[in-house]
């Protein structure tokens, strides 16, 4: 009895104390980091949903070449004279962007900011929402009526914008924008809506290809819609190189998104080209 | 009986299994240092997590380790050059851990409870699988162990294309300084 008992417990004790691994992946505590769609947070004109990551700072200058491609003696628009915007952005969260920037139109200081407020993370159509808000305001109006605080020199806008990605190579944005107080020149106040939408095909680690189209739906519009198609070059570490062909040559939202004066086969595009850079 | 009963249980004991978890309460570090004549820099992060179980004293008895990064959580110090290495080269949407699957095959003591030990497995990067053995120190101060490691890895051994564009200069050999803790679970 007692032997059967002393091999009964030697038994218990080894199975009590042998074990097999138990160790799983708790994927609460790993945690899911940002989406990641457009590389940039700009296509050419118009938003992509993407921030900044946390500390981020980026510097932009971009330029538009105001003489078409086509202009005889204005080596393809190269020679000018040309727009010019400078800014500054800055990721105070994974997920929240402000930007500051001044263009030579107009002398015209530009404000916005922009926050991610929704991520889809399907595996065919992953998606993200952003809201962007933002104000311009013409510092170099050139009436003398005007006084450089007037409320008609300042404009609002309000952006959603929604970005999928399909198989990490062709990338939609939808980008819907009401803009208050579209034409700063008029003593009266114009609003436009517009539904601006792109496409983004990245060819490879560092080249992309990138379609444009931004149509005024209802409200004031300059003559024709902006239509832009450009290049893009990502050598890395947050560094662009767009360059552009568009029948706009506004730079800031609130001159963009009002339209473009002229056609953009009829009358050739413009060149133009946007730089990013990290500051770090 | 009663003495038997404790002969049974001390041997039980003295065989008993430990499964030690990655205390996440620690300072744990896992970093990357790439070196070239143009461009050092390094990634860090404190995501690691896994297992090493052994039973006994000696850590080679029984012995299996499993220990994961996540690469997700890799910081360069530039949230872009983040972004570009993940989804062009490591490719993290696809293959979010780096992964060592092996075992303690030799413990040699050193004074201060160290223990200079070397370990044989197999490395997943990236989706491929290499065989690697790893030398490395474990600090036994129970219930806790400290593991330190450093060794180099190839990125052509686990088809990582090295950048070499303008502003992105990767060593093709990237050093991996593991310093971490474990705990019984």
């Amino acid at each position: 009895m007692k032997f059967f008992l002393l091999v009964g417990l030697i038994i218990i004790s080894f199975e009590i104390f042998s074990q097999e691994i138990t160790w799983k992946r708790n994927s609460e505590s790993t945690p899911l980091t940002e989406l990641r769609l457009f590389r940039s947070t700009q296509v050419i004109n118009l938003p992509s949903a993407e921030t900044y990551e946390k500390g981020d700072f980026e510097y932009e200058i971009s330029h538009r070449f105001i003489p078409a491609i086509d202009e005889k003696g204005k080596f393809f628009g190269l020679d000018g004279p040309a727009n010019i915007r400078f800014s500054l952005s800055y990721a105070p969260t994974d997920r929240m962007t402000i930007t500051l920037g001044r263009a030579n139109t107009d002398g015209n200081i530009d404000f916005s900011f922009k926050y991610k407020t929704l991520q889809i993370r399907n595996e065919m159509f992953p998606s993200q929402v952003s809201i962007r808000i933002g104000s311009g305001w013409s510092t170099n109006f050139p009436s003398d009526d005007r006084k450089l605080f007037d409320s008609k020199n300042f404009q609002f806008y309000a952006q959603a914008i929604f970005n999928t990605l399909y198989e990490r190579t062709f990338g939609i944005g939808l980008v819907p924008t009401y803009l208050y107080n579209s034409n700063v020149f008029s003593e009266k106040r114009y609003y436009s809506f517009t539904f601006g939408s792109y496409a983004q095909v990245f060819l490879s680690d560092k080249w992309s290809v990138m379609l444009e189209w931004n149509p005024t739906v209802t409200g004031y519009r300059n003559k024709f819609n902006p239509l832009a198609i450009g290049l893009e070059l990502d050598t890395g570490g947050g560094h662009f190189f767009k360059f552009i062909f568009s029948n706009s040559v506004d730079l800031n939202t609130s001159h963009y998104v009002n339209g473009a004066s002229k056609q953009f086969l009829k009358s050739s595009p413009s060149f133009g080209f946007n730089l990013t850079r990290i500051l770090k | 009986m009663k003495v038997l009963l404790t002969f049974i249980l001390l041997i039980a004991q003295a065989t008993f299994p430990q499964e030690h978890f990655v205390d996440k309460g620690k300072n744990n570090l896992v970093k990357f240092i790439s070196k070239t004549p143009i461009e050092s820099f390094e990634g860090v992060t404190n995501q690691i997590d896994g297992y090493m179980y052994w039973e006994g004293e000696s850590l080679t008895n029984k012995s299996q380790l499993y220990f994961e990064v996540n690469l997700d959580a890799l910081d360069t110090g530039i949230g872009l050059r983040n972004r570009h290495m993940k989804e062009n080269y490591l490719e993290t949407f696809r293959y979010p851990y780096a992964q060592f699957n092996g075992k303690v095959v030799k413990e040699d003591a050193e004074p201060n409870n160290k223990s200079k030990v070397t370990v044989d497995g197999e490395m997943f990067i990236h989706g491929v699988a290499k065989k690697l053995t790893i030398s490395g120190t474990i600090e036994k101060n129970k219930p806790s162990y400290r593991i330190q490691s450093e060794f180099t890895i190839k990125l052509s051994d686990y088809k990582i294309e090295v950048p070499s564009l303008m502003f992105m200069r990767i060593s093709e050999e990237i050093k991996l300084v593991l310093d971490f803790f474990i705990k019984e679970k």
